[in-house]
C-alpha cells in the first residue's frame, strides 16, 4: 500500500538522503516510513514525559519569583535556548502525528500522501515560527485573548472527537487517550506558541505571575494538566503493556504510572492554586 | 535471459539438541530467476543438507515460507533473486526466522503456536444467521462483499505480525484481528456482541499503533491497517 | 541410532483423519456436526490445515444449482462420464453431482465468501468440458470465490473443524498403518518438531492425504505431496487404483510448475517453439492453441523432443514460449492481468514485452486408493478393509476415471467428504474400542527411519530426486511406451537402492528436515513404480493416459487397474470393473452413458 505513495522527485531525493541514517536505512525499506513514524511518535512522546516533569519542577520555582528568574537564566546560554528550542520538534511532531492518527482510526481519513505532506510543511514552518519569535522577543500579544481562542478551538476538537468515539466500544481510557490528545493538540501548539511569541510571557516571573491571576488563566491550566498527566501516563501504559503481558507484573508497573501521574499532579495543581 | 549471481546468505541457525545459535554465511552462484526457497534447496543440494527451512505451495498462496531478509518479513518462495539484488541493492542478504513463535530449527519457526491466536479469535460463523426461506444460500450484494474481500485474502503468513510495532509480545497480531473484523463484516454472522468483546481485548486492538508495517509488508497486499481501523471506529 | 526408535506414547480417539485437507476435514466437519461428542484427531504435514493444498486451488467447484433455468445435473454427469474417457463410475458420478448444489450451499452457510452476481447469489462460470444439453453449448457451472475457490473451502471446513473442537497435529507425518487383524486400527505418526513418534488408536481411520504428482520434474503441486498416502496403503498390502491417470497441464510456468490458465490462450496467446514458430498449426490446424489440454501437452513435448525446445539452465528443465506480445494493451491490463503477474513475479519475464516460458506440469492425479461409492476403502474388488475410509485426490471412487474435468475436484473433495463423514458415523455405531497397540507396531517405520538414520553411504538426495523428476517426466509423462516404461523400472529400482546410501546430515530428531524428506523420496520412488505397473498393464490409451505404441482406446480395458506391492516392486495387479449404473438403469438418455467416443 505503501508503495501506491506519489512522490515528486525533489522528495524523492530527500528520502534517498535520510536513508542514509543508519536505523532508517534498515527500517524504512523492511518496514515502511509508517513505522518509523510510529517510532517517532512513541519516542517524542516519551521526551515531552521528560520535559513535563522538568517543566512542573521549574515552574514551582515561581513560589519564589527572585530564585525562579535566576535559575532561569541559564536558558540565556546559546546553547540551553537552542535546547528548548529544540523543544518544539516533539511538541509539534507529535502533535500533529496525534491528528494524523485520530483522523487515521475515527475519521477514515485514508490519503495519507496528503496528510504526511501536510504535515512535514507546518511541522516546519511552525518551529521556524516558534524559533523567529524566540530571537525577536519583540511582539505582543494579549495572552488571555489568545488563551481564550486556543480554548475554544481546543473545545471545539474535543467535542468532535467525543461524538465520533463515544458509542464506539473501545475502552474508556483508550478513548480519553485520543480524547484528551485532541483537547491538547491546540492547547499544546498554542502553548509552546504563546510562550515564545512574546518572550517574557514565558520566562519572566513577574508576567507570567500576573497572568497567573486570572481564574480563566488557572482554569485551563487546571484542565490542560489533567488530560496531560493522564494522556502521559496512559500513553506510558500503552507502550509497557507491549511489552508485558497481562498479569501481576504489568499491574504493579500501571500503578507505578499512576503514583507517578498522580504525584506529578499534586505539584501542577499546587502551583497553580497557590500562585 | 538467465543472468547468474553471486550472493552471500548469512543465515541465523539454530540447533534444538544443543540449543546453540549462530550465523553461517553461505555462498551460492545463483540463476536470476531462482526463487530465494529453490536458493535454499540449492544449499541443501550442494553445501549443507542440515539447513532448515520451510515452505508448502512455493508459489504464495500458502503462507508457510515467511522469513526475515535484511529486516523485511517476507515469503521466501515469491522472492526473486534478482529482484532481491535491486530492492535491496546488494549482493548479501541476512536471513532470519519469524519472530511470532519459537524457533524449531534455523528458519523454521513453530508456526502452529503462533496459530493459536487465529483460533483465539473464532475466525468462523459463531453464530450464523438462519438460513433464507428458499432453502439456498443468503442473499448478499456485490458490493457488501466487495468492502471485506480484501481482507479474506489473508494467508496467516504472520509476515505483519512479525514486522507489527507491538509486534509478537503481546499482541494477538494484525493477521488474527482482522480476521475477526472479517466476521463483524460478515452480514452472516449474528454473534457480533461476542466478536466486539473479542475485539476490544487488552491483547487485541489496543495493542496496534496503527504503525502500518503490517500494510507494508503483507505479501497479499492487504490494507491490513485499514481494516484495523476500522474496529476502532466500530463502524463496519 | 537406529535401535532406539520407541513409540513415545499412545493417543486414543474415534476418528483419525489422515490428511486435514479439503476432503479430510469436510468428513471430520460432518462427524463433529452431527455426533458433537465423537473426539476426532486430524493430521497434516503443514503447520496448520489451512495451509494444506487445497488452498492453492483457483478456478472454481462445479455444481448444477437446481434453480438454473438452463443446466440440470444429468448434462453434468455425462460430461464427467465423457470427459473420463469411460472410465469412471456410474454410481459416484450420479451421487457427487447430484450432491454438488447442496454441498455449495453448506459451504456457503458456513461462512466461505463466495462471488457474487448483482442479485446477490453465488456468481457461476464456464470451464472447460462443462457443457449444456450433452456437449452443445458452454455451462455456467463453476461456482468460485474469485481466484481462490480452493482457500475458501479449505478455510469453511478448516473453520467448521475448528468449532466443532477437532483435535489437529500439525507438522507431523502418518507413517505407517495400523492394523488388527483386517481391521484398520489408526496409525503411528511421526512429529517433526520434537521428533518422536505417537500411535493413534483409533476406531475408524480416514485416508485424505490429497495429491501426489511431486515426483515429476514439473509439477503445481505443493512441496509435501509426495504420495506418503499412496505409500502407507501400499505397505499395508493394499492396492492402488488406476495410477496410470496422471492429468499434465499443457502450460505450467517453467520451474515452480505454477499454472498459467487456458484463459491466456482464449485471449489469443499463441505458443512458440524455439525458432519463434507458432506449431500449433501443425498439431490442429484449426483449434490450434485452444485444441484440448491433452493434445497440447502432446505437442509441445513432441517439439521440445524434436529439439524445437528451449532449454532453461536455472530450472534444468525444456520449454516453449507463450507469446502474449500481440495482445491489445486493455487486455493485458484488464482482461490477465493477474494470471500475467504470476510470469513477472516468479520467472522476471514482462509478458507485454517478453516471451514466456512453459512446459506441461504434472497437475493431478486421477488414480489412488480404491475406495466404493460410500469411501470404505476396498481391499480388492469387492472386499472392504473394516474401519479404514479414504476420500478427496488421495482415493479413487472413481469419480474421474482417467480424466478429470476441471473443477470437478473441488466438488469431490467436499461431496465424498461428506459421505465419508456420514458413513464414519454409520460405523461408530457398533465399532469397538481398538484393544491397544498391534504387536507389531512400528516394523514398517522403525525399519525404514533407522536405514535412514544409519546410512553412512555416499548417494547425493538432490541427484536422486532430480534423476526421479526427470526420469518420471520423460518416460511416464505424457507420451508412454512399453520399451520406456521398462527402462523407468529398471532405474526406479536402482533409485530406491541408492535411496538407501544417502549420509544423513544429522541424526537429532528434532525437526531434521534431511531425514524427514529421505522418508517422502522413498514414498515417490514407491508411488512412481506403482505408476509404471498401471501404465504398463493398460495398454491402449485413454484419458491422460497416453501409449505411443497402443494410441487407441480399446474395449477390452475397460475396467479400473489395481495395483499391489506389499514389497518394494513385488506387484501383483487386479482390476476392477467399471459401474455402468446410469446406462443401466435405462433412464432418459441412458444410450449416451454406454463407451461412447469422447471428441469435442
Ligand atoms: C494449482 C492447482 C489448482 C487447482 N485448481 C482446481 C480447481 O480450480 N478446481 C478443482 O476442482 N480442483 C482444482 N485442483 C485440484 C484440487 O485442488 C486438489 O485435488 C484438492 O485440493 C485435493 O484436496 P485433498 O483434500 O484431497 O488434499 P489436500 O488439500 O492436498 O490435503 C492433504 C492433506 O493431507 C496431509 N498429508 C499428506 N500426507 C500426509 C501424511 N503422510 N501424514 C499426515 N498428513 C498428510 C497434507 O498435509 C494435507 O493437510 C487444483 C490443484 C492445483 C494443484
Ligand atoms: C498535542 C496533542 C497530542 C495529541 C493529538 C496526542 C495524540 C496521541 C495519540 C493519538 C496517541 C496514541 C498513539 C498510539 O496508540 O500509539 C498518543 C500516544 C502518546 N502520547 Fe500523545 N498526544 C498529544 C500530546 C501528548 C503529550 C503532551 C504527551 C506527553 C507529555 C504525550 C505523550 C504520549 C505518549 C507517551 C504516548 C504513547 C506512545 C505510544 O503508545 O507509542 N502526548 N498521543
Ligand atoms: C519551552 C517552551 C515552554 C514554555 C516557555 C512554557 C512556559 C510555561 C509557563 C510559563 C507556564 C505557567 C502557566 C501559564 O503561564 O499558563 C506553563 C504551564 C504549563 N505548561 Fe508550559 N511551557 C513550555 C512548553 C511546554 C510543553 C512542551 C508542555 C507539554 C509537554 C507544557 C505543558 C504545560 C502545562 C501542562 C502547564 C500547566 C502547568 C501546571 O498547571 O502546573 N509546556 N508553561
Ligand atoms: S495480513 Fe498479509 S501479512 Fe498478515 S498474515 Fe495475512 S497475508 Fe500475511
Ligand atoms: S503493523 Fe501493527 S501497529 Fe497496527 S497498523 Fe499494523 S497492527
Ligand atoms: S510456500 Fe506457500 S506461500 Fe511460500
Amino acid at each position: 500500500m505503501e508503495n501506491a505513495v506519489k512522490i515528486t522527485r525533489t522528495e524523492s531525493h530527500i528520502i534517498s538522503l535520510i536513508q542514509k541514517i543508519p536505523v532508517l536505512s534498515y527500517y524504512a525499506p523492511s518496514r515502511g516510513w509508517s513505522f518509523l513514524i510510529s517510532w517517532g511518535h512513541r519516542l517524542a512522546g516519551l521526551t515531552l514525559v521528560g520535559y513535563i516533569f522538568a517543566h512542573i519542577y521549574t515552574l514551582s520555582l515561581l513560589f519564589h519569583p527572585a530564585t525562579f528568574d535566576a535559575d532561569m537564566r541559564f536558558l540565556d546560554h546559546f546553547v540551553f535556548s537552542f535546547l528548548e528550542w529544540c523543544v518544539a520538534i516533539p511538541v509539534i511532531f507529535h502533535s500533529l502525528n496525534g491528528g494524523r492518527l485520530v483522523l487515521y482510526e475515527l475519521f477514515r481519513v485514508r490519503a495519507e500522501e496528503i496528510v504526511i505532506r501536510s504535515m512535514l510543511i507546518v511541522g516546519l514552518l511552525y518551529i521556524f515560527i516558534v524559533g523567529f519569535f524566540f530571537i525577536e522577543k519583540t511582539q505582543q500579544i494579549s495572552a488571555t485573548l489568545f488563551w481564550s481562542i486556543t480554548a475554544a478551538v481546543s473545545l471545539i476538537a474535543f467535542l468532535i472527537v467525543l461524538f465520533k468515539i463515544w458509542m464506539t466500544g473501545n475502552s474508556i481510557l483508550w478513548k480519553l487517550q485520543r480524547l484528551t490528545g485532541s483537547f491538547m493538540f491546540p492547547m499544546l501548539i498554542g502553548h509552546m506558541l504563546v510562550m515564545h511569541m512574546n518572550y517574557l510571557t514565558g520566562h519572566d516571573s513577574k508576567t507570567i505571575l500576573l497572568r497567573m491571576e486570572s481564574p480563566f488563566i488557572k482554569g485551563m491550566d487546571f484542565v490542560f494538566i489533567i488530560f496531560l498527566l493522564f494522556h502521559a501516563g496512559y500513553g506510558i501504559f500503552s507502550i509497557i503493556a507491549d511489552y508485558i503481558k497481562p498479569g501481576p507484573v504489568l499491574k504493579s508497573l500501571a500503578v507505578l504510572v499512576i503514583l507517578a501521574m498522580a504525584v506529578s499532579a499534586y505539584f501542577g495543581i499546587r502551583i497553580i492554586v497557590g500562585l | 535471459m538467465p543472468e547468474s549471481y553471486n550472493i552471500i546468505l548469512e543465515i541465523s541457525r539454530y540447533d534444538p539438541e544443543s540449543h546453540l545459535s549462530w550465523i553461517q554465511t553461505y555462498q551460492v552462484e545463483a540463476g536470476g530467476i531462482l526463487r530465494f526457497v529453490d536458493v535454499l534447496r540449492k544449499i541443501n543440494d550442494e553445501q549443507d543438507p542440515t539447513l532448515a527451512w520451510a515452505s508448502s505451495c512455493e508459489h504464495a498462496q500458502c503462507g508457510s515460507c515467511g522469513i526475515i531478509v535484511n529486516g523485511k518479513p517476507l515469503l521466501a518462495c515469491e522472492l526473486l533473486v534478482k529482484d532481491a539484488v535491486e530492492k535491496f541493492n546488494g549482493h548479501t542478504f541476512k536471513l532470519k526466522p519469524l519472530t511470532i513463535a519459537p524457533i524449531l530449527r534455523d528458519l523454521v519457526v513453530d508456526l502452529e503456536k503462533a496459530y493459536d491466536k487465529i483460533h483465539a479469535v473464532k475466525p468462523y460463523l459463531i453464530k450464523p444467521a438462519p438460513p433464507n426461506p428458499d432453502g439456498d444460500e443468503y442473499r448478499i450484494l456485490p458490493e457488501r462483499v466487495e468492502k471485506y474481500v480484501e481482507a479474506t485474502q489473508c494467508i496467516n503468513c504472520f509476515c505483519c505480525a512479525t514486522a507489527c510495532i507491538s509486534s509478537h509480545h503481546h499482541f494477538i497480531g494484525p493477521n488474527a484481528t482482522m480476521a475477526n473484523i472479517v466476521r463483524l463484516m460478515d452480514p452472516r454472522e449474528t454473534a457480533k456482541e461476542e466478536r466486539m468483546d473479542i475485539l476490544y481485548r487488552e491483547d487485541g486492538l489496543y495493542r496496534c499503533h496503527t504503525s502500518k508495517a503490517c500494510s507494508f509488508v503483507c505479501p497479499k497486499e492487504i490494507d491490513v491497517s485499514h481494516f484495523l481501523a476500522l474496529g476502532k471506529e466500530g463502524k463496519f | 541410532m537406529g535401535e532406539n526408535l520407541t513409540i513415545d506414547s499412545t493417543a486414543k480417539c474415534d476418528v483419525l483423519v489422515i490428511g486435514a485437507g479439503g476432503a479430510g476435514l469436510r468428513a471430520a466437519a460432518q462427524i463433529a456436526e452431527q455426533r458433537p461428542d465423537t473426539k476426532i484427531i486430524a493430521l497434516t504435514k503443514v503447520v496448520s490445515p489451512q495451509k494444506s493444498h487445497t488452498t492453492t486451488a483457483q478456478g472454481g467447484m462445479a455444481a448444477v444449482d437446481p434453480k438454473d433455468p438452463e443446466d440440470i445435473a444429468i448434462f453434468h454427469m455425462f460430461d464427467t462420464w465423457k470427459g473420463s474417457d469411460c472410465s469412471a463410475d456410474q454410481n459416484v458420478i450420479k451421487k457427487v453431482c447430484a450432491m454438488g448444489w447442496e454441498e455449495v450451499v453448506w459451504l456457503e452457510r458456513h461462512g466461505m465468501h463466495f462471488s457474487r452476481t448483482e442479485e446477490g447469489r453465488i456468481a457461476k462460470r464456464p470451464f472447460g468440458g462443462h457443457m449444456l444439453n450433452f456437449g452443445e453449448t458452454k455451462a455456467f457451472r463453476a461456482c468460485y470465490e474469485a481466484t481462490r475457490t480452493g482457500k475458501g473451502i479449505m478455510d469453511t471446513v478448516w473453520n467448521e473443524s475448528l468449532k466443532y473442537g477437532v483435535n489437529f497435529i500439525a507438522q507431523c507425518v502418518a507413517t505407517e498403518l495400523l492394523f488388527d487383524d483386517d481391521t484398520c486400527v489408526g496409525a503411528i505418526i511421526f512429529r517433526y518438531p520434537e521428533g518422536k513418534f505417537l500411535a493413534i488408536l483409533a476406531k475408524a481411520t480416514i485416508m485424505a492425504t490429497g495429491g501426489k504428482t511431486r515426483m515429476y520434474l514439473v509439477s503445481t503441486n505443493c512441496r509435501g505431496n509426495t504420495g506418503d498416502g499412496l505409500a502407507l496403503a501400499l505397505n499395508a498390502g493394499l492396492p492402488v487404483m488406476d495410477l496410470e491417470g496422471v492429468q499434465f497441464h499443457p502450460t505450467g510456468i517453467v520451474g515452480p510448475g505454477i499454472l498459467a490458465s487456458e484463459a491466456l490462450r482464449g485471449e489469443g496467446a499463441i505458443l512458440r517453439n524455439k525458432d519463434e514458430e507458432p506449431f500449433m498449426e501443425r498439431y490442429a490446424p484449426t483449434a490450434r492453441d485452444l485444441a484440448p489440454r491433452d493434445l497440447i501437452s502432446r505437442s509441445i513435448v513432441t517439439e521440445i523432443r524434436e529439439g524445437r525446445g528451449i532449454f532453461n539452465k536455472d530450472h534444468n528443465a525444456h520449454h516453449v514460449w507463450l507469446d502474449l506480445r500481440h495482445l491489445p494493451k486493455e487486455v493485458h491490463e484488464k482482461k490477465i492481468q493477474e494470471i500475467e503477474s504470476f510470469f513477472r513475479r516468479f520467472v522476471g519475464v514482462d509478458p507485454e514485452t517478453d516471451l514466456c516460458p512453459v512446459t506441461p506440469t504434472a497437475h493431478y492425479q486421477m488414480g489412488g486408493i480404491p475406495t466404493n461409492e460410500f469411501g470404505e476403502v476396498q481391499r480388492g474388488p469387492q472386499a472392504i478393509v473394516p474401519g479404514l475410509f479414504a476420500c478427496g485426490e488421495a482415493a479413487a471412487a472413481s469419480l474421474h476415471g482417467l480424466n478429470r474435468l476441471g473443477t470437478n475436484s473441488l466438488l469431490e473433495l467436499i461431496t465424498m467428504g461428506k459421505v465419508v463423514g456420514k458413513r464414519v458415523i454409520e460405523y461408530l455405531k457398533d465399532a469397538k474400542e481398538p484393544e491397544g497397540l498391534p504387536s507389531d507396531a512400528g516394523h514398517i517405520v522403525f525399519d525404514q527411519f533407522s536405514t535412514y538414520l544409519a546410512s553412512q553411504g555416499n548417494e547425493s538426495f538432490a541427484q536422486i530426486r532430480d534423476t526421479l523428476r526427470n526420469l518420471m517426466m520423460e518416460k511416464v509423462g505424457i507420451f508412454r511406451t512399453e520399451k520406456h516404461l521398462l527402462e523407468a523400472q529398471e532405474k526406479l529400482k536402482e533409485l530406491k537402492e541408492k535411496a538407501k546410501h544417502i549420509p544423513i546430515g544429522t541424526t537429532s530428531l528434532k525437526a531434521n528436515q534431511n531425514l524427514w524428506q529421505i522418508w517422502e523420496l522413498n514414498n515417490l520412488i514407491t508411488v512412481s513404480v506403482a505408476i509404471t505397473y498401471g501404465a504398463l498393464a493398460r495398454k491402449e490409451s485413454r484419458g491422460a493416459h497416453f501409449r505411443e505404441d497402443y494410441p487407441e482406446r480399446r474395449d477390452e480395458f475397460n475396467y479400473h487397474t489395481l495395483v499391489y506391492m506389499p514389497e518394494f516392486d513385488k506387484t501383483t495387479l487386479g482390476k476392477r470393473p467399471i459401474d455402468l449404473s446410469i446406462f443401466e438403469a435405462k433412464g432418459e438418455r441412458f444410450e449416451l452413458f454406454d463407451y461412447i467416443e469422447r471428441k469435442y
